[in-house]
C-alpha cells in the first residue's frame, strides 16, 4: 500500500469520521442541553457540508469553495454560541456576542464587496482558528481557576474543549500556510494534508466522546 | 499536534491535583469549623455546670447544713420523747443529702482539678472508686507534672472528662477485678494508659457503637477527642486489655 492510496482511505476516513458524533447526538437528543443542541446543528452542517465538497471537489471548484468559505463562517457563528453558553462570566459572554457579530458581518461584506464566495480565501480561517484557539485556551484556565468539576474525564465540555484546541491549532498552521501547500508537490501536499485529516478524525471521535459523556441531572 | 495531546493530558493531571489540595483544604476548615463548635458548646456547658455547682455548694449545702444542725438541737432538748429517734434517722437523711450533693456538685465542676491540677484529680477520683467498690485501681505517674500541666484548665477539664467517661465505661461494662493507670509523657504528647484483665473492645467496636444512638458517652469521648486532637486507641491482647490515650501538648 502506497502513501498515496493511504491518504485516500485517510480522506475517506475523515470524511466519515463527521457521521459518528452527528449519530451520537442524534441518540442523545432529548438530553442534550443548549449548548449541545447548537453544538448538534454545527454537526449537522458539518456532514452536510464534507459530503457537498467531496462531491464538488472534482466537478466543480467554484462550488467547493463557495461552500467552504459559506461553512467557515458558520462554524465560527457555531462555535462562538457553543461558548457564549458555556461561559459563566458576564464579560466573556459579551465579548463573545461582540466577536460573533463583528466576524460574521465582516466576513460577509468582505465576500460580498471586495472578493469572491467562489474562490478560496483562508484569511477568515485562520482569524477563526486564532479565536477558538483563544477561547478554548480561555476555557482551559477559567476550569482550572474554579477547580469545581470533581472528574474532569466524565465532564462532557472538557472533550469538546479539547477536540476545538487540538483541531484549530493544527489547522491554524495549514491555514497560514496554505499559499505553500497549494504550490507544492502531489506528495508534499498530500503528507502535510493528512495531518489536517488526522485532526478531524481526532476532532471527531473527542466530539463523539463528549456527546457521550453529557449527563442531564 | 502530539505536543498539544501532551500538553492536555499535562492540564489534566494538574487539575486532578488541584482538585485535590481543594478538596483537602475544605476538609480541614470544616474540621476547624467542628471543632470550634465543640469548643463552644462545651464552654458553655461547662460554665452552665460551674453555675449550678456553685449554686448548689453555695446556696443547698448551706442551708441543708442549717436545717440539720437545728435538728441536732431538737435532739438535745427533746431528751426522752419517742420522737428522738426518729429526729436521728432525719438528721442521718439530711447528711446523706448533703453528702450526695457534695459529690454532684463535684461531678459537676471538678474542684480538686481547678485548685491542685489534674494529675491530683485523677489520683482523688481513683482513690474514690477504690473505697467505693472493691476492684483495685493503681496509678503510676511516670510524669515529672504534679500540679502545674502543659495544658490550660479547659484542657485539662477535658482530659479529666475523658478519663472519667472512660473509667465509667470500664466499670460498667469490662467487669475487671484489676486496672492499672500509667500516666506517661513523651516530647510532644501527654498519654494515660488504661491496662485491665476485664473484657475488652476493639477501636472497631467502638466505632459501631459510637454512630448508635445508644453511646452516648461515647459521642461526647469523641467530639472532646477532636476538641484536643487526641487519640484513643482501643486493644484486646491474650491476657489484658488496653486503652490508650495520647494527647498533643498543642491542639
Amino acid at each position: 500500500m502506497n502513501f498515496s492510496s493511504f491518504y485516500t482511505t485517510l480522506h475517506y476516513i475523515s470524511i466519515f469520521s463527521a457521521v459518528i458524533p452527528f449519530f451520537v447526538a442524534i441518540f442523545k437528543i432529548k438530553t442534550l442541553n443548549q449548548s449541545l443542541r447548537v453544538l448538534f446543528i454545527y454537526l449537522s452542517v458539518s456532514v452536510i457540508t464534507e459530503f457537498a465538497s467531496r462531491l464538488l471537489a472534482d466537478s466543480y471548484v467554484k462550488g467547493y469553495y463557495t461552500v467552504q468559505n459559506c461553512f467557515t463562517v458558520l462554524e465560527f457563528l457555531l462555535i462562538a454560541l457553543i461558548y457564549y453558553y458555556e461561559f459563566s462570566s458576564a464579560s466573556l459572554r459579551s465579548l463573545i456576542k461582540y466577536l460573533i457579530w463583528s466576524y460574521a458581518s465582516i466576513s460577509i461584506l468582505a465576500f460580498v464587496l471586495l472578493a469572491n464566495f467562489a474562490e478560496p480565501h483562508n484569511l477568515f480561517s485562520t482569524i477563526e482558528a486564532c479565536i477558538m484557539i483563544v477561547l478554548s485556551i480561555t476555557f482551559f484556565y477559567h476550569l482550572h481557576k474554579r477547580l469545581d468539576i470533581p472528574e474532569l474525564n466524565n465532564y462532557y465540555f472538557f472533550w469538546i474543549n479539547s477536540a476545538i484546541l487540538l483541531y484549530f491549532s493544527t489547522s491554524f498552521i495549514l491555514f497560514l500556510f496554505d499559499g505553500y501547500l497549494q504550490q507544492c508537490d502531489k506528495n508534499t501536499f498530500q503528507l502535510l494534508y493528512s495531518l489536517h485529516l488526522l485532526a478531524n478524525i481526532a476532532y471527531n471521535t473527542l466530539f463523539s466522546l463528549g456527546i457521550w459523556k453529557f449527563k442531564t441531572k | 499536534m502530539l505536543l498539544l495531546t501532551c500538553a492536555i493530558i499535562i492540564f489534566y493531571q494538574i487539575y486532578k491535583t488541584n482538585v485535590l489540595k481543594k478538596g483537602q483544604r475544605i476538609q480541614a476548615i470544616e474540621r476547624e469549623k467542628q471543632i470550634a463548635v465543640f469548643k463552644a458548646s462545651s464552654s458553655s456547658e461547662e460554665k452552665q455546670k460551674r453555675r449550678i455547682a456553685e449554686n448548689l455548694h453555695d446556696e443547698i449545702i448551706p442551708q441543708l447544713s442549717v436545717l440539720g444542725r437545728n435538728i441536732e438541737q431538737l435532739i438535745d432538748e427533746l431528751v426522752n420523747t419517742p420522737y428522738k429517734e426518729k429526729l436521728l434517722k432525719d438528721k442521718l437523711l439530711v447528711e446523706q443529702v448533703v453528702a450526695g450533693i457534695k459529690e454532684i456538685s463535684f461531678e459537676l465542676i471538678p474542684k480538686v482539678l481547678l485548685n491542685h491540677g489534674l494529675i491530683k484529680a485523677i489520683e482523688n477520683t481513683v482513690r474514690q472508686l477504690n473505697e467505693s467498690n472493691g476492684s483495685r485501681i493503681e496509678l503510676i505517674n511516670r510524669t515529672n507534672f504534679r500540679k502545674e500541666l502543659p495544658f490550660t484548665k479547659d484542657d485539662q477539664v477535658q482530659i479529666f472528662r475523658m478519663c472519667l467517661e472512660l473509667l465509667n465505661n470500664l466499670n460498667k461494662h469490662s467487669s475487671f477485678t484489676y486496672l492499672r493507670l500509667t500516666i506517661d509523657s513523651s516530647d510532644h504528647h501527654f498519654m494515660i494508659e488504661f491496662m485491665h484483665d476485664g473484657t475488652g473492645i476493639t477501636n472497631e467496636k467502638i466505632a459501631i457503637l459510637s454512630e448508635s444512638s445508644e453511646g452516648l458517652g461515647l459521642k461526647s469521648l469523641k467530639s472532646r477527642q477532636i476538641i484536643l486532637n487526641a487519640e484513643i486507641n482501643y486493644l484486646v491482647e491474650n491476657d489484658s486489655s488496653k486503652i490508650n490515650m495520647k494527647v498533643p501538648y498543642y491542639s
